[in-house]
Formats: C-alpha cells, sequence, structure tokens
C-alpha cells in the first residue's frame, strides 16, 4: 500500500514538475519585442557582438605584420575604432560609477566615450590619409 | 535612394541593429527592480560612515588578476597612443617621418631602441594572446584554476617570445645621410 502511494506521489511530482516546465517555456515569448525604454535587457546581444568582433580582430594582427598598404591600414582603423570604443566603455562603466562621483558626472563621462572614439577615428583616418599610415608607421618605428 | 530609407528604417530606436550596437542603458534611466535594490543597498552603505575594506593594498599578487588588469591597462595605454598620436599628428605642423627622422638624430643606442621596440610591440602582442584566453572564458573552456594559471604563464611567455621575435627581426636602416 505504501509503495503504490509512493509511487503515486512520484508520479504525480514528476507530472507537476513537467507541467511546470511547460508552463515556464510557453511563458517565455520568442520575440524580440523591445516593451521598456531601457536595454539592458539586450546586453546579451550586444556582448555577443563585442566578443565576435573581437574574434574577428584577431587574424588582421598578425595579417598586419605581413601585409602592409592602405587596405590593411583601414582594415585597422575600422576594427580598432569599435574594439576601443566598446572597450572605453566598459572601463568607463566600472570606474566612473554614479556611487562614486554621482549620477550626472557619470552620464557625462559615458557620453565623453563616444567624444573620444570620435575623436580616435578622426585622427587615424587624418593619419592614413595625409600622413604615413599605420602600418607605414610602424615600418619607420621598427628600423630605427 | 529606397535602400537609403530601409537603412534608415533599420536603425531605428527599437529595432535589432540599434540595440546591438548601442551600449548599456544610460545611467539613471528606468532602473530594474534589482538595480533599485542594489543602489539603496549602496547608498544605506555611504550613509552608515563606515570605511571601505582594503582592496588592492591586501590582495596577493596572483597571475588571476596581474594578467586581467595588464590586459586593460595595455588596451587603454594603447588606445590612449593611438588617440594621442592620432590627433597629435593631426594638429601639430609636424608629421611622422620628421618625427621618425628626429629620433633617428638623436643616434641613440641599439639597446635603447630594441627596449623601446620591445616596449611597443609586447602590449600589442600581449593583449592579442589573453583576447585569446579571454574569449575562450567567455566560451566557457578553460575555466579550472590549473588551466588559469597554465594559460595565463603561458600568455605572458609567449607574449615576450613573439615580442622580442618582432625586435629582434627589425631591420634597422641606416642613417640617411645628410644631403639638405
Amino acid at each position: 500500500m505504501s509503495v503504490l502511494s509512493q509511487v503515486c506521489r512520484h508520479t504525480l511530482r514528476s507530472r507537476l514538475l513537467l507541467a511546470k516546465t511547460f508552463a515556464a517555456s510557453s511563458v517565455v515569448p520568442r520575440t524580440r519585442e523591445v516593451t521598456t525604454t531601457t536595454v539592458a535587457h539586450d546586453h546579451a546581444s550586444h556582448f555577443k557582438i563585442e566578443r565576435y568582433w573581437a574574434a574577428g580582430m584577431l587574424p588582421i594582427f598578425p595579417a598586419a605584420y605581413f601585409i602592409h598598404g592602405p587596405y590593411m591600414d583601414a582594415a585597422l582603423t575600422i576594427a580598432l575604432t569599435l574594439h576601443i570604443h566598446w572597450g572605453l566603455f566598459a572601463v568607463m562603466q566600472d570606474y566612473a560609477r554614479p556611487i562614486l562621483i554621482g549620477e550626472s558626472a557619470a552620464k557625462a563621462a559615458c557620453a565623453s566615450v563616444y567624444v573620444i572614439s570620435i575623436l580616435l577615428l578622426a585622427g587615424l583616418l587624418h593619419f592614413n590619409y595625409n600622413d604615413v599610415g599605420l602600418t607605414r608607421a610602424f615600418e619607420l618605428v621598427f628600423s630605427l | 535612394m529606397l535602400s537609403c530609407y530601409r537603412l534608415c528604417g533599420s536603425l531605428k530606436k527599437g529595432s535589432f541593429i540599434a540595440r546591438s550596437v548601442r551600449t548599456s542603458a544610460i545611467h539613471g534611466q528606468a532602473k530594474t527592480p534589482i538595480q533599485e535594490w542594489g543602489w539603496k543597498y549602496l547608498v544605506r552603505q555611504e550613509a552608515s560612515g563606515r570605511p571601505l575594506s582594503p582592496h588592492l593594498s591586501i590582495y596577493k599578487p596572483q597571475i588571476t588578476w596581474f594578467v586581467s588588469g595588464a590586459h586593460r591597462i595595455t588596451g587603454c595605454v594603447m588606445a590612449g597612443v593611438l588617440l594621442f598620436g592620432g590627433i597629435g599628428f593631426a594638429a601639430l605642423p609636424i608629421d611622422f617621418t620628421t618625427f621618425i627622422d628626429a629620433i633617428q638624430s638623436l643616434g641613440l643606442p641599439r639597446f635603447v631602441l630594441g627596449t623601446f621596440k620591445l616596449i611597443i610591440a609586447y602590449p600589442i602582442v600581449f593583449h592579442t594572446l589573453n583576447g585569446i584566453r579571454f574569449i575562450g572564458y567567455d566560451l566557457a573552456k578553460g575555466m579550472d584554476l590549473p588551466t588559469i594559471h597554465k594559460t595565463g604563464w603561458l600568455v605572458v611567455g609567449l607574449s615576450l617570445i613573439i615580442s622580442l621575435a618582432i625586435v629582434l627581426n627589425s631591420k634597422r636602416e641606416p642613417v640617411p645621410k645628410a644631403n639638405k
């Protein structure tokens, strides 16, 4: 009798668990609809893009050691500027925190990363077009 | 023209591209419940008047956080060099070739120049190799402590070897005869 009741309880419990998991999976929407004003819960896709970009950048550096020229300069500029932008944003978020420096200063710091990235892009583009360019610059430095 | 409209449409606020490219939430806007709780916790702690626990001053030097710190520091320093170099050579009347000639005219010994080349090459190689290691962590690979230590030392050592190879392989161009 007790064994039977235990078996009944076990099957009931497993049925409840099954019902719970089915219910949970039906509650989680599979849409990409954004319902709030923040992008905090889209950090997952941003994180992935950051890492894919960094991984994609990897072959550029050994290639840049052997292949020089304006196209390599352009590839480096684009890859580096975006990577540096995201990196600096993470650094700024980590250290320029509201509890430390106040809400408005934290906001200003995060906005300043955009300014820095734009300046970086402008500087690198100018260097590539109106000066020797990144790869040639490394050539010159390493032939000193 | 149509493709331009389509592109603008895809860059709308709620679109996938906008949400992916835009970095995280601006501070001070619509905190989630846990963020609200966390903020109140911090305010409460600050109000208590207790001092901050020591951190950098007491933590035993370990390859884990040394490499992590070095990854961030090399990244920031290299970014700074590119930023100030790029803006500097754009804003200042000097151009890169003149700059190189000026350094060459200093007649520094090979050892000094080699050291500078190593200082330039090492952060690049280190950041790249450790980047691979960190992306491995994002894929949950090599996360056990012995592997972390092994790969940490591997990155440090391999970067040194590769940078030394780059520096030793760099040909020294003869000082051009002054014919100005």
